[in-house]
């Protein structure tokens, strides 16, 4: 089972990035609106719960884009993300899903 | 010898708004990046030039360096003047570390066809100040084997 | 130590004459903001097209600084196709205020074609730099 936390520290320290702060951040989405903008300058937002989010899911940032898929259903990768998050819903929702990160703030 | 060469990447696009991620390793005796230019090889015969089919974002030395983000365009079928100067770039390269990042398709839908996009790479094997270019250096030269531009190593 | 970084801003247009706040913050390991360049998906969406910028609330440009002088077409080359500030402006996680306002007319006349390539995304790239 990952820890997400002891993972993301020691990735961090390998590409030499010091963490001034890691934290719990929540994207909460709802019905007539489906683009959120998060920006995370000089952040990084690792997204933890993947395998919960609709399919089709996308989201869109300076350095990493993914598409939620079957894939991510079992998966326990953490899928990284920094700069302008954008993230986009499919139509015709009929639950509106929480997106969960940790935020590490440089 | 050669000290400059030029490494490069090709990405191929299948499908629109594609999104392609790059986990490629660099070779080991690569030193240093000096330049680095992105271009449509071929696939797409546009009528007119298109400034953006897609955008590139990269990071070096095993995500401890995000050098590069540009956009992609692709010039006109028939023009022949596009311009390949190297865009600035200068990071120091870690024996044999990991290239990442993405690409991602964002051609209009009726220009759209399968495609493929340069990433070319200007590197030295040589480390930064171990090769001299000062003119009136009395032992002789190598000869920098550029197509391009001449490098300044130091 | 790393000398020089493209920060990419990306901002949404959704309809023709829309008028957009933006923020970002640069990246905070590079000292110097150098230079900055404007990319629209189309070409015709260049004209009228017009950005005001503030890095750490000083005004850069105005809000009706045409993008046309910040952008450039395909016969440069890509180190020339930036807007070189001539004097220092500070990076090293600096704050990016700015507006990107459309150039398509809110309205349009009759006989005038209907804007096209909406929605689009424009992109700003800023040159960073630590080197003078």
């Amino acid at each position: 089972m990952l820890e997400a936390i002891t993972y993301i520290k020691e990735q961090l320290a390998q590409r030499e990035i010091p963490i001034a702060l890691h934290r719990f951040k929540k994207v909460v989405t709802r019905s007539g609106q489906n683009r959120y903008d998060v920006p995370a300058y000089n952040e990084l937002l690792f997204l933890t719960n993947a395998p919960e989010l609709p399919l089709r899911t996308k989201i869109i940032s300076d350095t990493n884009i993914i598409e939620i898929g079957p894939e991510h259903a079992y998966s326990e990768s953490l899928e990284e993300f920094s700069g302008l998050v954008a993230i986009v819903l499919p139509n015709n929702l009929t639950v509106y899903p929480v997106l969960e990160f940790i935020q590490i703030i440089l | 010898m050669a000290f400059i060469s030029y490494h490069i990447l090709w990405l191929k696009v299948d499908s629109s708004g594609q999104t392609i991620h790059v986990n490629h390793k660099m070779p080991a005796y690569l030193k240093r990046c000096t330049g680095f230019i992105v271009k449509h090889t071929k696939g797409l015969k546009p009528n007119a030039y298109l400034p953006e089919i897609g955008w590139l974002n990269l990071q070096f030395n095993n995500l401890k360096e995000n050098a590069i983000a540009a956009v992609v365009s692709c010039p006109a079928a028939l023009e022949v003047n596009d311009r390949y100067d190297f865009q600035t770039l200068d990071v120091q390269l870690q024996p044999g570390t990991l290239l990442c990042g993405i690409y991602t398709d964002t051609t209009p839908i009726s220009s759209f066809s399968p495609y493929r996009i340069s990433v070319y790479l200007r590197c030295s094997s040589l480390e930064k100040d171990t090769y001299n270019t000062n003119p009136n250096a009395n032992k002789e030269q190598p000869y920098a084997d550029s197509f391009y531009q001449e490098d300044k190593l130091c | 130590m790393k000398k020089h970084k493209f920060q990419q801003i990306r901002i949404t247009v959704n309809s023709p004459g829309e008028s957009l706040r933006l923020t970002a913050q640069t990246d905070k390991q590079y000292a110097r903001l150098r230079g900055i360049y404007v990319s629209l998906p189309q070409e015709s969406l260049i004209a009228g097209t017009m950005l005001g910028l503030k890095v750490n609330n000083q005004e850069v440009f105005e809000d009706l600084h045409e993008v046309k002088l910040l952008t450039s077409g395909n016969q440069v080359a890509p180190n020339q196709k930036f807007f070189l500030f001539e004097e220092q402006l500070d990076a090293g996680g600096s704050a990016i205020e700015g507006r990107l306002t459309d150039g398509a007319a809110l309205e349009t006349v009759p006989g005038d074609l209907a804007p096209e390539g909406y929605p689009y995304e424009a992109k700003i790239y800023l040159w960073l730099s630590n080197e003078n």
